[in-house]
């Protein structure tokens, strides 16, 4: 049966993703939606194409504006054609893409990318719903550290083989600002109480962490929680974070 | 019925909808489908305050469960016809990473521009008609 090669390792949301203060995040894996993608380099509109002709149903893309305003639009897909969303905000441009949500699964690979026939920000495989930022809506607070945590999983896709000794490393930081920690136990479905409460047994840092009980076997799941800490009165931050996961195959 | 767009503006196929509370009148069953696709958004732009007993249904039956879309992510797994897709999201992804790959050690733009080719090979071949896994095992094997 087939190895296992980097296509294999996907990274995908938790049940509760962490947008909003006040709920708990984190859960169980969400294999519909995942947290990765290539932001717009300049402001754009968007556009959504599909590989099948039956891929009509509603998207949603929230955004935000050139002017910092959270904009959205809700337009019903037109299958092999692109479908332009270009009245978000007050120019129909948008400064980056926060989320991008199918109303149900995707039936073709669809293509989200920038308008027209432009840089593509992700493929949407056949039967997942969409991708998001992983933290969104966050701000600093004018005096005092703030701390925000998500929870992402890293899944072996591989249908047969495990990936030995793997590691969940931090690929690239640039603002050094987010460090990580592992689940204690693969596939599991831990929580927070909400987005500024550390996830309790989870021991953050920027080092390499070692996968519980060394191997993630075929169709497993390691909880990786994030965490970042702005100092108090930080400048904004437009910027990319690249976690990874590595290990051996047959 | 009556929504409350949360975000600065909502647009859906019929107009631009700004932030707060809007009464609308007899609303299409599109309409509703969008307001439902909306409205199911973690962080959603759309909040529906005030609907009929009929509204609601139309609302509920617009948008795919967890449940569901998870049976067809499964489907589409067993199935291969995921791969595919995934595949070419993990090269768009590789590639525009290695285009701003200055804060990559040297290592890792090696191992990067490494998947990157047998992504590359894998969806050859599976757009040539092979399944994922004789794919993967002829790109393996140096084919």
């Amino acid at each position: 049966m087939a190895s296992i090669v980097a296509a294999d390792l996907v990274a995908y949301h938790s049940a509760t993703q962490s947008d909003a203060d006040a709920i708990a995040v984190g859960g169980a894996i969400d294999t519909l939606r995942r947290p990765d993608f290539t932001q717009i380099s300049a402001n754009d509109d968007i556009e959504v194409i599909s590989t099948s002709a039956s891929d009509t149903q509603n998207c949603t893309i929230t955004a935000r504006a050139a002017d910092g305003t959270i904009t959205s639009q809700t337009a019903a897909l037109t299958g092999t054609t692109a479908k332009i969303f270009s009245t978000m905000g007050a120019s129909g441009v948008v400064e980056r893409v926060l989320q991008v949500e199918l109303a149900s699964v995707a039936i073709g690979t669809i293509t989200v990318r920038r308008s027209v026939a432009g840089a593509t920000l992700r493929a949407i495989p056949i039967g997942e719903r969409g991708f998001s930022m992983v933290f969104r809506k966050t701000a600093s607070d004018p005096v005092s550290t703030v701390n925000y945590y998500a929870k992402i999983f890293w899944k072996n896709t591989n249908g047969t083989n495990a990936l030995l000794s793997a590691q969940v490393s931090e690929s690239a930081d640039p603002a050094g600002v987010i460090t990580h920690g592992l689940a204690a136990s693969v596939n599991d479905s831990g929580t927070t109480t909400n987005r500024q409460t550390a996830p309790g047994g989870v021991t953050f840092a920027g080092t390499a962490a070692n996968v519980p009980g060394t191997d993630l076997a075929s169709g497993a799941a390691i909880g990786t929680w994030l965490n970042m800490t702005l100092a108090g009165g930080a400048a904004a931050i437009r910027n990319t974070y690249t976690s990874q996961l590595a290990g051996s195959t047959t | 019925m009556v929504i409350e767009v949360l975000h600065f503006s909502w647009a859906h196929d019929g107009g631009v909808l700004e932030g707060g509370k809007h009464e609308i009148d007899k609303p299409s069953a599109k309409f509703l489908g969008q307001v439902a696709a909306a409205a199911a958004c973690s962080d959603p732009p759309v909040r529906v305050v005030k609907a009929s007993q009929e509204e609601r249904g139309k609302i509920d039956k617009a948008v795919q469960s967890q449940a569901e879309g998870e049976k067809a992510y499964a489907k589409a797994q067993k199935d291969g016809d995921w791969h595919e897709g995934n595949l070419r999201a993990h090269i768009a992804a590789t590639e525009a990473r290695l285009k701003d790959a200055e804060d990559l050690h040297d290592d890792d733009k090696g191992r990067l521009l490494a998947a990157l080719a047998s992504s590359e090979d894998i969806l050859e071949h599976v757009e040539a008609g092979k399944s994922y896994d004789e794919a993967v095992e002829l790109v393996k094997g140096g084919n």
